[in-house]
């Protein structure tokens, strides 16, 4: 089995007395798109946030191609090689779309930073490429905070694209999308799977199952099952704990 | 006309200003423009961190101040020191100090990395007038003015035409250093460092360090600013590091518009106008500039550049 | 040293920090349950000085300086939050910095126009001219224990009003967690106009009372607004119980730093400010609770 380009063991976080994830063991593999699914509160964005370096695990360790990322800063996880969206949509007020994603592009060019972002050709090549592929190639010139919910969505995927990041943790992608721009998003990860491991939060369950090739469904911060679409579909937990809720 | 292209017209309309200065004024007003030109330098330098990099520093004359006082300290007592030795010295001691307040205080968010900044200033304001070291509150004096000395060469600047011109070089070259930069992917990422902070650590960077380098380079321009000052009289002295001063810099980048590099130029000069004017005509003009003021934060809240800018963008609409 | 001249040195300590706790507990407000920083709260305590001096000059009593100090006081506070702070709602500190020290001109510049340039002094009350034997050679002016008095009675009052009245829970919960307070149904304008006007009304009552003590000259408030920023921090922004302490730790240094160590206490009080910044910006006396 090839090694894991994420492993997560034995990850917790507690909020004081209370315990948002709870020994949960992930491991991301290139080539593959894991989902995360669960009822609301149960504790998705936290294990994503671990992840991503947003908060320190209580307990457990996080590793990055074999390496012990669990105290690494969020930039640093970030030139390791993770790219990662957010919930809301993330981006810089007043900055051309262009060049929010070329600074996304410039992927920390030492002595480059002393010309001005327009002048870098290699990092405005990536920059347009990635906006390209997202749909905003004409909408380059516009600034971020003008974009619609949409265009904003797609504007921070093309930004974590230029990064070329190795791992991609995708928190709702699609929330506030319409059909045509899901339609867009969905093909899109499905692209990107070839070349990352995925990590991906979604509500929509028929996506899930289109997209997955696991998942693992978290319930009151516990992992309650973790496979193949296939085998989570019929399993007993997984039923219990969406009972009342959107049936697959 | 865009915020950007009315910066640059400021820009290059005050530095022509500034090299017409030697040809068309003597005496008594080249040294109020030798003043002018270095307040405006100090302004430029600390609107580089208030700006840009959004931190807000009550304390930057502390580096002002201490670029000065190394100069004095370092001065010779008999004879002109050298441009070429003792500016280094004073601008990196400058830059150190500030690497050091800069570690301790970019921790901080907000309003304590203002208290801290201002309780730095204070720190060294009494460092100078309380323990006795160079002269205590009466100061130190300089001797003679430096000259700028290279192997074979030894240019004076006791002519204040002369001196002016070195002044309006040095301004104009941090000036030139601060558009520069402003307009750099080093300037794109502080912006976005503070308009979206998780966001710009989610891209691979370090707001810290970013910042750091900002203060740093902006402390060492504004202890070129000190070194000039005291070159210009020959004199230091504690209240130049008092935290009235670092407030006053402050205000005028505020009134001219911290978000462009001519605004606090912009403002350094318009406020020492002001003063040399209006004090023939009242002694208390004072209330008028603090009037003034208090009319400027609720009418252009962003400073005088940027609110020209909008009104020639309007003009420019209305006639379209 | 004899005990009476330290029992002297310590009420010295205890009487300019209760001054600068009045002072303080208005800085503290502002910024703590408005997030305001006005740099003009020194200049509105040297008011509250120039006023006790003009009364006395006009009107021959002192006393009377007192319940003028608090209207004053408070109506400038109002009309400040009403017509110039509000303007600001919402913005950032910069607004604040350069809208303070506008009025710090204001004010500087028309103290000059209407008093002039030099000092001045003003008698202290003749009802307390006197002063308290301690021993044979000690005495203790009765005037700067009525200021103690004054001090305590504030503190005293306020720690109740914030205990036990209801205004006292919402400016807390304000002083806490602003935007939760807001949430929970406190009404912002008025509690902000209320906060203002008290605030600045502190400042300008301590002015009066100091003004026998350290008499009345064009600059005096600026001392006072940097050490009423160290106490604040000391204390906690927004902690009135804070400030008390950290305003009695600044008279200490104050008191017995001038006998001792000239040189140094100054250093020593920023040094100090700074390091409380860095290790506990939630102030010394307060739980890690925010």
């Amino acid at each position: 089995m090839p090694e894991p380009a994420l492993r997560a063991s034995n990850l917790s976080k507690s909020f004081g007395g209370l315990v948002a994830v709870d020994r949960v063991n992930l491991d991301l593999f290139q080539a593959e798109v894991h989902a995360v699914i669960g009822p609301n509160g149960a504790g998705k964005t936290t294990l994503l946030a671990m992840l991503a370096g947003d908060l320190s695990p209580s307990s457990g360790t996080i590793e990055l191609a074999g390496h012990d990322v669990t105290r690494q800063s969020v930039e640093a996880r970030t030139r390791s090689g993770i790219g990662r969206t957010f919930q809301r949509s993330a981006v810089i007020p007043r900055f051309a779309a262009l060049d929010m994603v070329r600074l996304a592009a410039l992927n920390n060019a030492g002595l480059a930073l002393l010309s001005s972002l327009s002048a870098n050709k290699p990092a405005t090549a990536r920059a347009r490429a990635a906006l390209g592929r997202v749909g905003l190639a004409e909408r380059e010139s516009v600034a971020a905070d003008v974009l619609s919910h949409g265009e904003k969505r797609r504007l921070e995927i093309a930004a974590v694209l230029a990064l070329e990041p190795k791992i991609l943790l995708l928190d709702e992608p699609l929330a506030g999308l319409g059909a045509d721009e899901s339609r867009d998003v969905v093909a899109l990860i499905e692209g990107l799977k070839r070349d990352c491991a995925i990590m991906l939060i979604e509500h929509d369950i028929d996506v899930v199952f289109a997209l997955a090739d696991r998942i693992t469904v978290l319930d009151n911060g516990r992992m309650i099952a973790c496979g193949a679409p296939a085998e989570v579909r019929v399993s007993e937990a997984v039923q219990q704990a969406y009972l009342g809720l959107d049936q697959p | 006309m865009s915020q950007d292209r009315v910066d640059a017209s400021l820009l290059i309309l005050l530095a022509v200003a500034a090299l017409l200065v030697p040809f068309v004024w003597s005496g008594y007003e080249i040294k109020l423009a030798t003043t002018i030109t270095i307040q405006a330098g100090l302004a430029i330098a600390l609107g580089f961190v208030v700006g840009p990099a959004g931190l807000i520093s009550l304390g930057h004359a502390a580096f002002y101040g201490v670029a000065a006082y190394l100069f004095a300290m370092v001065a010779a007592e008999s004879e002109p020191a050298n441009v070429f030795t003792t500016a280094p010295i004073a601008i990196l001691g400058a830059a150190a100090l500030a690497a050091v307040v800069g570690a301790v205080s970019i921790r901080s968010r907000g309003l304590y990395f203002i208290l801290m900044t201002l309780a730095f200033g204070q720190l060294g304001y009494h460092f100078f007038h309380d323990t006795g070291i160079g002269g205590s509150a009466d100061g130190t004096y300089i001797n003679f003015r430096p000259e700028l000395r290279l192997p074979g060469l030894a240019i004076s600047l006791d002519k204040a035409a002369s001196f002016y011109q070195f002044v309006s070089v040095v301004v104009l070259a941090v000036a030139a250093l601060a558009w520069w930069l402003r307009r750099s992917a080093f300037g794109s990422i502080l912006v976005a460092a503070r308009d979206n902070e998780t966001r710009t650590r989610a891209f691979g960077y370090s707001p810290y360090l970013i910042r750091l380098v900002a203060f740093v380079i902006s402390g060492a321009m504004a202890g070129a600013m000190g070194y000039l000052t005291a070159a210009q009289h020959g004199f230091v002295a504690p209240q130049m590091l008092a935290w009235q001063n670092s407030a006053t810099v402050l205000v005028t980048v505020l009134i001219g518009g911290k978000d462009t590099t001519s605004g606090p130029a912009l403002g350094a000069i318009l406020l020492l106008l002001a003063e040399e004017v209006l004090q023939r005509t009242t002694e208390h003009w004072l209330i008028g500039v603090g009037l003034i003021i208090v009319a400027l934060v609720i009418t252009a809240p962003n400073g005088i550049v940027p609110y020209l800018a909008q009104a020639l963008r309007s003009k420019r609409v209305q006639h379209a | 040293m004899s005990p009476f001249f330290f029992f002297v040195q310590l009420l010295n300590a205890v009487q300019y920090g209760l001054i600068l706790y009045l002072v303080a507990s208005g800085l503290t407000l502002l910024l703590g349950i408005m997030g305001v920083i006005n740099l003009a709260h020194g200049a509105f305590y040297m008011v509250g000085a120039y006023m006790a001096f003009a009364v006395v000059q006009h009107l021959a009593s002192f006393w009377l300086a007192l319940p003028l100090a608090i209207v004053l006081g408070l109506a400038l506070g109002a009309l400040l939050e009403r017509f110039l702070l509000s303007r600001l709602e919402g913005a950032d500190h910069l607004s604040q910095v350069l809208l303070s020290f506008g009025l710090i001109l204001i004010i500087n510049e028309g103290q000059r126009i209407i008093f002039g340039n030099d000092p001045h002094g003003i008698d202290v009350p003749p009802a307390l001219n006197f002063s308290i034997p301690l021993s044979d050679t000690f005495a203790y002016p009765a005037y700067r224990l009525f200021v103690c008095a004054i001090g305590i009675a504030f503190a005293v009052g306020v720690s109740l009003v914030m205990a036990r009245t209801r205004i006292g829970m919402m400016l807390r919960a304000s002083a806490e967690n602003r935007p939760m307070a807001r949430a929970l149904g406190v009404n912002a304008k008025r509690m902000y106009l209320g906060v203002t006007a008290a605030g600045i009304a502190c400042a300008v009552l301590a002015g009066v009372i100091a003004a026998p003590i350290a008499s009345v000259y064009p600059g005096m408030g600026d001392q006072v607004l940097i050490q009423s920023f160290v106490v604040i921090v000391l204390g906690g922004i927004g902690s009135l119980p804070g400030a008390l302490v950290g305003a009695m730790l600044l008279g200490l240094v104050d008191a017995f730093g001038k006998q001792f160590f000239p040189n140094f206490a100054a250093f020593l009080v920023y040094a100090a400010m700074i390091a409380v910044l860095i290790a506990r910006p939630q102030g010394l006396f307060r739980g890690t609770g925010t």
